[in-house]
């Protein structure tokens, strides 16, 4: 019992019982469903808390080997939703773990062999948190999430400030020798040595997620600062200062604000006005740019529940609105009296900041009305009536539309979507964006409707968050890419040169993205011949260097050695079966391993010869070319 | 094994003709057998035509493109900085049209009625999204902005085009364009100076041929796998012809101009006499990796047959013009690079280049056209600018194109029709569809049974009707 391949009648389905490496194995599987669903069931075993699911495709049983498809199952049986493809059929293992003695074997095939699986639930599920809530496995968190447990974990990261980054040296050190960033290389690397280094990886995707939404283009900024001309310093140091400002409330209000509050620093903050051509918008000639990309990117999705019609008066509500310096005690006042430009770039230059500025006399005040005609309708009064504050006449307008805006049903939606997209599916279901549209709309939570911490959580704690066949779902921006490249091999990185110019080449350059629709979260966008020629080329040139680079190096045997795993000739498979784990949560072929081991014990001319650290090092760099390194 | 240093800028020349084969499989396995299963025969005369494809993204402002000067609404009162006089602009020859000064390079073509100026060129309810509108042209369905599979890809699906050859299609961007995304992966280059992997032989084709059977065999459950198998697989067997290629020393001459690089991809002892500006060169670079993956393909039907790339930074709701010459600023810049790239193309194409490589002409056998997702609005803006609107300009080229001005003249264009769409944008009069499908049907040779499925709609839709006759 236990290795026969059981009913074959009309079923979509074909079951495999695996026996326990300890305790009596678990019965046969028993139901079986013969349309849309299967319905598993086993019988309980002796010492199993619980059990895990395997599933995989009949014709690759021989050479492929089964994924994790149910993770830590407590009941005797499993709903399976997925439907094979015409003409093929799914196969499944079961096993049992328990505390005690970890996690039984998935059993032999009748003709004796071992039945494969892609790792266990237990590695393909640490790397799929890793990779979703973060920048993919390193030392300290796979310790961290061992310790705590998946829910604590995530609920850990949802609270960034309790965890601890002053003992972090490799960041400090890091972010210490960087300094404070006046040059727009400065942010880039920063967000890299973030990404790589830091514990708080859940804070770094939130904050570099929302700069992606709102993104800015470095080039449209420092053609601003041109007043500073020629002091080209100054005028990098300003426009980098711009955009640090932006990505620093944005990690602050990812976890501490609501969308009202981050749709008002994103759309009207002073390096959008900048790009997006708002100071050029006045009363009498206006300029859509900002409007139109305020509605259909940064809340409501395209064509969404808004016409022209809002693009026109929306660009009128945003009439006046531009950027100015301002002394200190005035930079969150708009009203306030802008730093006379002639003293700009002179000794006489007051302290201060650039902010937005709201000018009275270049607004339209009229009546402008948004979603007319809808149960949203909002009319914004006409302003030109000289009632009511004549200094301040017209900026209200501004704020009364971004409250109509965010309160709008498609505003919830559209970002519900696109952040179920970033973490969890990129097909989310309707009953997972419903989840979190209602906890967007709950005004209970601290900061009221919109908590973006509450709707994070919502995000990433429902349960498609931990589906296994959510594994590998996605790929990895070339982002993601490098910084968990260098967080698997124990790497070094300053954030700058060799990898700046990766970055260049993979065409995922923050800041500096031309277009405002920030980059994409879709992996069909990423995957094209250049994109994977040099992430492969990355991992290459990481693992290759001949010298030592504390900016742009990898310590792949000193984490070999540190976790026991000999760096001495003849022991190729346990280097390999080691990264296999730390890089792909263990989920690679027979194959795929000995392909690995195979380019580890031959020279590039193919033949066998003992190894060295160098090839060692080498044979992970080729392995982070592999495919599945690129999905997560 | 030859190792590098860190330095990112060591890549090595690739000597003509010495690309080395990667090991370890022959000629019976380099080219993977296509995903493409239907194939419906083509016109077999059409086996050498090759299709050229410039996407102008962010919206030609395609009124001081071809200027619509026999129009009295165009004045400056609608554009009081954009207009550009008739004495400035180039006399098109229909008492009508005009284009713009910064495209004269392109008038020898037009002259010689090898170039179709095409006004008007949209779909009903234009998107005024940037991405929308984008993905429309590339992906043949206005009724599904959101479909990401290009229609041109459907034409090389329906008509086996990729079977067998080694690179039957090359794009040249920074990423691969929507417009060919499908089922089949098709090879794009963002920089053909950076195109191949790091070290050398024998350590490249030890990884290379290691990493191509891992692609080959990959199989599984998630979604991509089908994906990365085919672009793994793509980008190690492209490799070896592209270096044969040897892009980096091919540098066609100008015969107009014998110190004039056609395709000025980086800054030369002799400057160039068009003084374009350094951020051209990427373009160039991509039009000449274009022209010469064509080139390369002499006349076999194994060869590159469509290719592609793009200009951005159309999107000028701001300094189109300088204040007070309507002919300077960005967009005559952008209009500058494009007329010259155009007409590089029809000399390197037509073997006119005075070049150190003997190519055949194969001009007669290419039509190259533009695509732009709006133009802008028939009013200017605030800031020297304009905004987003509907119809635009497409440029088709080509030995055997029917050149002319199209959709601009007396008898096509109406009083009013200006703000004949919403009050603010030019309505267009040829859907794109109409366009792109006489290039693919009356050039490219493809089979009329799958018009339906390239461009869904075409037949219920009308837009037969539509065509202009351009090829």
């Amino acid at each position: 019992m236990g290795n026969s391949i059981r009913a074959s009648l009309p079923v979509l389905s074909l079951l495999l019982v695996a026996s326990l490496s300890y305790g009596a194995p678990p019965g046969e599987v028993t139901g079986i469903g013969f349309s849309g669903k299967d319905l598993l069931q086993w019988s309980a075993t002796t010492g199993a808390d619980d059990y895990n699911v395997y599933r995989g495709s009949t014709s690759q049983l021989a050479s492929v080997g089964a994924r994790c498809h149910g993770d830590e199952i407590a009941v005797l049986q499993f709903n399976t939703p997925a439907i094979p493809e015409p003409g093929a059929s799914f196969y499944y293992l079961v096993t049992g773990e328990s505390d005690v003695d970890g996690e039984g074997s998935a059993g032999s095939q009748s003709a004796g062999p071992a039945r494969e699986t892609l790792g266990r639930c237990d590695t393909v599920m640490r790397n799929h948190v890793l990779n979703r809530s973060g920048y993919g496995w390193d030392e300290w968190s796979e310790d961290r999430l061992a310790t705590l447990g998946t829910a604590a974990y995530l609920a850990e990261q949802l609270d960034p400030a309790s965890i601890d980054e002053g003992s972090n040296t490799e960041l400090q050190s890091r972010l210490t020798d960087i300094g404070p960033p006046d040059r727009v290389e400065d942010l880039q690397a920063i967000a890299i040595v973030r990404a790589v280094y830091a514990r708080r990886q859940l804070e770094q995707q939130t904050a570099l997620f929302y700069s992606n939404h709102f993104t800015t283009q470095y080039q449209e900024v420092y053609n601003f600062f041109n007043v500073y001309n020629p002091d080209l310093v100054r005028r990098r140091l300003e426009a980098t200062t711009l955009q640090a400002r932006d990505e620093d409330t944005f990690r602050d209000l990812g976890f501490n604000g609501n969308f009202r509050e981050i749709l008002e620093e994103g759309v009207v903050g002073a390096s959008m006005i900048l790009y997006l051509d708002n100071d050029n918008n006045v009363v009498g000639r206006p300029n859509e740019n900002l409007s139109r990309e305020a509605l259909e990117l940064h809340s409501m999705g395209v064509d969404n529940g808004y016409t022209q019609l809002d693009v026109e008066e929306l660009a009128e509500i945003l009439t006046g609105w531009n950027v100015c310096k301002k002394e200190t005690p005035d930079i969150d006042d708009p009203l306030a009296p802008c730093i006379p430009r002639n003293l700009i770039g002179t000794p006489g230059e007051p302290a201060g900041a650039w902010v937005r500025n709201f000018r009275v006399d270049q607004h339209d005040c009229s009546q402008k009305t948004l979603f007319l005609g809808t149960p949203y309708e909002t009319v914004i009064p006409d302003t030109c009536d000289g009632l009511g504050d004549p200094t301040s006449a017209g900026e209200d307008d501004l704020y009364l539309a971004l409250d109509a805006i965010a309160d709008h049903p498609s505003t919830a939606e559209f970002m519900s979507t696109k952040l179920l997209k970033r973490f969890v599916s990129e097909s989310p279901t309707q009953a997972m964006i419903d989840s979190v549209i209602a906890e967007w709309n709950d005004d209970t939570h601290p900061a009221g409707r919109g908590d973006l911490r509450e709707v994070l959580r919502a995000v990433i704690e429902q349960s498609a968050f931990l589906d296994p066949d959510q594994a590998g779902s996605k790929i990895r921006t070339p982002f993601e890419h490098v910084v968990a490249v260098f967080r698997g091999m124990r790497g070094q990185t300053n954030g700058a040169n060799t990898v700046a110019g990766y970055m260049n080449r993979l065409q995922h350059v923050l800041y500096r993205n031309a277009s405002p629709d920030g980059y994409s979260e879709l992996g069909g966008d990423w995957i094209g011949t250049t994109n994977l020629l040099e992430r492969q080329n990355f991992g290459l040139d990481l693992t290759e260097s001949i010298f030592i680079n504390p900016d742009f190096s990898e310590r792949i045997i000193p984490l070999l050695n540190d976790n026991g795993i000999s760096t001495a000739p003849g022991n190729a498979e346990a280097i390999v079966e080691f990264f296999s784990d730390k890089l792909f949560g263990g989920a690679l072929t027979v194959m795929e391993k000995q392909a690995a081991v195979d380019y580890l014990n031959t020279d590039e001319l193919g033949q066998t010869t003992p190894y060295n650290d160098a090839r060692i090092r080498e044979t992970i760099g080729f392995m982070t070319g592999y495919p599945q390194f690129l999905e997560q | 094994m030859q190792h590098k240093s860190t330095c990112s800028c060591s890549r090595r020349h690739f000597l003509r003709g010495s690309g080395l084969t990667l090991a370890g499989f022959g000629a019976a396995s380099l080219f993977p057998t296509p995903l493409i299963q239907s194939a419906m025969a083509g016109n077999l005369e059409n086996a050498n035509k090759r299709m050229l494809f410039f996407f102008l993204r962010g919206g030609n402002d395609g009124i001081n493109t071809l200027i619509p000067h026999g129009d009295p609404d165009y004045n400056t009162t609608n554009r009081p900085n954009l207009y550009i006089p008739n004495t400035s602009s180039i006399d098109l020859g229909n008492s009508f049209a005009h284009l713009h000064p910064a495209m004269a390079d392109v008038m020898p073509m037009f002259d010689d009625g090898e170039l179709a100026i095409l006004h008007r060129v949209g779909y009903p309810n234009t998107s005024r999204s940037h991405f929308d509108g984008q993905r429309i042209w590339e992906n043949g369905d206005p009724t599904q902005p959101q479909m990401f599979e290009g229609w041109l890809a459907r034409y090389i699906a329906e008509n086996a085009l990729a079977s067998g050859a080694p690179i039957p299609v090359i794009t040249s961007q920074v990423t691969p364009p929507l417009i060919l995304r499908g089922n089949e992966k098709f090879v794009n280059i963002a920089n053909p100076d950076q195109f191949d992997y790091l070290d050398d032989d024998p350590n490249r084709s030890k990884y290379a041929n290691a990493w191509r059977s891992v692609f080959t065999d990959l199989v599984g459950l998630e979604q991509y796998r089908p994906v990365l198998s085919q672009t793994g697989v793509k980008l190690v067997d492209t490799l070896d012809e592209y270096r044969s290629w040897d892009q980096e020393n091919w540098r066609p001459m100008d015969p107009d101009n014998p110190t004039d690089e056609l395709f000025p991809v980086d800054d030369q002892a002799i400057p160039h006499s068009k003084g374009f500006a350094a951020e051209s060169y990427a373009f160039f670079r991509s039009l000449k990796i274009c022209a010469l993956s064509l080139l390369e393909s002499d006349g076999s039907s194994n060869g590159t047959r469509i290719a592609g790339s793009q200009l951005g930074g159309f999107d000028l709701h701001d300094n189109q013009v300088q204040n007070g010459n309507p002919t300077g600023g960005r967009h005559a810049e952008l209009l500058s690079w494009l007329a010259y790239g155009m007409r590089s193309l029809r000399i390197v194409l037509s073997g006119a280049a005075i070049d150190t490589r003997t190519y055949p002409n194969i001009w007669a056998d290419t039509i190259m056209t533009t695509l732009s997702e709006f133009g802008r609005t028939s009013i200017q803006n605030g800031s020297l600018g304009s905004d987003h609107a509907a119809s635009t300009v497409v440029f088709v080229g080509g030995g055997g194109v029917n050149g002319g001005v199209y959709n601009c003249d007396a008898g096509t264009w109406p009083a009013g029709i200006m703000f004949g769409d919403s009050g603010r944008y030019l309505p267009e009069r040829t859907d794109y569809r109409a366009v792109m499908w006489e290039i693919l049907r009356d050039h490219m040779g493809a089979s009329p049974a799958g018009l339906e499925s390239i461009f869904p709609g075409y037949t219920a839709g009308g837009l037969g009707a539509q065509e202009l006759g351009i090829v």
